[in-house]
């Protein structure tokens, strides 16, 4: 791990279910916005407890950057750590965080987006905690295009994430292009946010798609798009893996021989179709574990 | 690079007799242990490795440490060194067999060579876990040196530090195998007693190993975070790689190709950046290197740049040098 930087926790808002967003300063200066672009990430280091990457929600210029984290639960209570304290999950220690407290973090890291040819029309396919790094990508692009669309999921309407933010930055005066899907239909379209993808024209050719989300739903969402007649190297999709070192050694982050802590996040589609993405990745030890299907 | 460079011979040749095989290496390094631990990933780099050898595989999954596992070592804001301690973690024999099964043919296809790392706790663990990997690599480097053993375990550089347990592994693990094996060694106990260091070696020798490689990361780094007060690496202790390990890892190579003489591979390991820092290792003796921190930070094409540019400085190199190929240099430093 490169060195980490304490950062002051300016900012905590509470997004729904088990999701918050946590902004802070960035008096070290050191990223600016040459640097912090939609995509990359950082990782955070909770002394005692462990390391965890975040891509950036926030991170324009003049504002404060941030991260948004769903927190998972405390592993098994019986497992204690060499001190004899029982083994909590990282996102649990760091929702007990309050503004003002500070945050050891190593960043930014990884490629973005701007790595990647794009074209002017822009689609973007955000699921659950995949939402927040495309709102911060949709606002950064400056020049809308008329036929830009984003298509925005959740599980349920207290796990949609942004909607008020994307519709601001993707407003358009004559029409809707912001479409909403919960998988048990509790707010927007019912179903999965890959059914948006059969109703809502995307236009083949000369658009860039962006995709976030779960890995199975990213990798559907995907296989439909390329069905469809979409080339896979204009699907750029934004990859989460569980990372060791973080600086492209030890190899944990592996798919298919690239390492998304170096060679990611953010990765063509056409990179990923023929390796283990959506299907497979490795856990602690290095062992594969199936990832669960949508 | 001038034409004339471009004519320099840097291959070298892992030759064993011993076992009837010799590993021709088109380019002097291969990758180290424990890096880009997915031999999928050496497939990518083809072009630029000749050979890699393995993450290092025990009897059993193993976890490892929790993060984080490494820490920049600066001075004046210059990266001197990493310090790492991920613990072991690997997926078994078993598992590590299915996935070789599947790799090292492609591997043999690409024309990288594969060695696989193995430790144990015991001799018959080690013995274990290289007869289920026999078939699917090309030799063994067996770790006696890992210094990330946790208190009570046996194997790495617990092993590593006694000649007799060298002795003993080493013959349970050379009934099992026809080929190749050799010894990483820790720096630790070449620092703390080079003629213990040299017992180690030839009771290995003794033994049936056909080669060995140094050095492993030099235990009990520490990096402290000033702010969190706290030390960096999870399990407090790390082993210090990269340039700062340098002239330790050339000593210890020196100091085996003394005791061995040219006929024993040796493979240097530690802080190798630059062409200058290959000619130096095979001066002092070694027959290839093998690099790892220096590829930290480096995307797919950084890594394919690095490569590509080694080649060119080195030829280059050999050419300022007035030698016609790499290998006329080796042990060159020895009187």
């Amino acid at each position: 791990m490169s060195e980490f930087v304490p950062v002051k926790i300016e900012e905590i808002i509470d997004e729904g279910r088990d999701t918050k967003t946590f902004r802070f300063d960035n008096d070290y200066g050191y990223a600016d916005k040459d640097t912090l672009k939609p995509g990359r990430f950082l990782t955070a280091w909770l002394p005692d407890t462990g390391t965890a990457p975040f891509s950036f929600s926030y991170g324009a210029e003049d504002e404060a950057p941030g991260i948004t984290v769903h927190k998972f639960n405390d592993e098994d209570e019986e497992e204690k750590d060499r001190v004899g304290r029982p083994v909590r999950s990282f996102t649990s220690v760091l929702f007990d965080k309050e503004v003002g407290d500070t945050l050891h973090v190593s960043y930014p890291r990884g490629n973005s987006f701007s790595k990647f040819k794009q074209y002017d029309r822009k689609c973007y396919i955000g699921g659950g905690c995949g939402a927040p790094p495309l709102a911060f990508l949709a606002e950064s692009d400056i020049n809308k295009y008329g036929f830009d669309v984003f298509l925005l999921g959740a599980k349920t309407d207290v796990e949609l994430l942004f909607e008020d933010r994307i519709k601001k930055a993707m407003r358009h005066e004559d029409f809707n292009n912001v479409f909403v899907s919960t998988d048990d239909g509790s707010y927007g379209q019912p179903g999965r946010v890959t059914e948006l993808i059969k109703q809502v024209d995307l236009r083949k050719g000369a658009t860039t798609i962006y995709i976030c989300g779960p890995e199975a739903m990213m990798k559907a969402a995907a296989d439909m798009l390329v069905e469809d007649g979409h080339d896979p190297r204009d699907i750029l999709i934004l990859m989460e893996r569980y990372m060791k070192c973080g600086i492209g050694l030890c190899g944990s982050c592996d798919c298919g021989g690239r390492r998304v802590c170096v060679d990611g996040p953010v990765f063509a589609y056409s990179e990923l179709q023929d390796t283990e993405f959506g299907t497979l990745r490795r856990e602690r030890s290095g062992l594969y574990v199936p990832i669960v299907k949508p | 690079m001038s034409s004339n460079a471009s004519l320099k011979d840097i291959s070298t040749v892992l030759d064993f007799p011993a076992r009837g095989v010799k590993f021709e290496l088109e380019t002097p390094w291969m990758i180290t242990s424990g890096i880009l631990s997915h031999p999928g990933a050496f497939r990518r780099y083809a072009g630029c490795f000749s050979a890699g050898i393995g993450k290092s595989i025990g009897y059993d999954v193993r976890e490892g440490d929790q993060t984080p596992v490494t820490a920049e070592v600066r001075s004046g804001g210059k990266f001197i060194g990493l310090i790492n301690a991920v613990g072991l973690s690997n997926i078994g024999r078993e598992r590590a067999f299915e996935e070789l099964q599947e790799i090292y043919p492609k591997l043999n296809e690409a024309g990288i060579y594969f060695f696989a790392s193995i430790f144990g706790d015991t001799a018959e663990e080690m013995a274990a876990v290289v007869e289920k990997l026999d078939p699917v690599c090309d030799a063994f480097e067996l770790n006696d040196s890992c210094p990330n053993i946790k208190p009570g375990e046996s194997s790495g550089i617990s092993i590593g530090k006694k000649p007799e347990l060298v002795a003993v592994t080493t013959r349970a693990v050379r009934r099992v195998t026809d080929k190749p094996i050799w010894i990483k060694h820790t720096a630790a106990v070449y620092i703390y007693s080079p003629s213990l260091a040299m017992e180690v070696a030839l009771a290995g020798q003794e033994e049936g190993a056909d080669g060995h490689s140094t050095i492993n990361t030099v235990p009990g780094g520490m990096v402290i975070d000033i702010h969190a007060r706290r030390p960096i690496l999870s399990r407090d202790y790390g082993g210090l790689s990269g340039p700062a390990v340098r002239p330790i890892a050339v000593g210890h190579i020196y100091a085996l190709y003394e005791t061995l003489g040219p006929d024993v591979p040796l493979i240097g390991v530690g802080g190798i950046e630059t062409a200058e820092n290959v000619v130096e290792r095979v001066e002092a003796g070694a027959s290839a290197v093998a690099i790892g921190t220096v590829l930290r930070n480096k995307d797919e094409e950084g890594i394919i740049e690095y490569a590509t540019g080694m080649e060119n400085d080195l030829k280059g190199l050999l050419e300022e040098l007035d030698v016609d190929s790499l290998m006329e240099l080796r042990g060159a430093a020895h009187r």
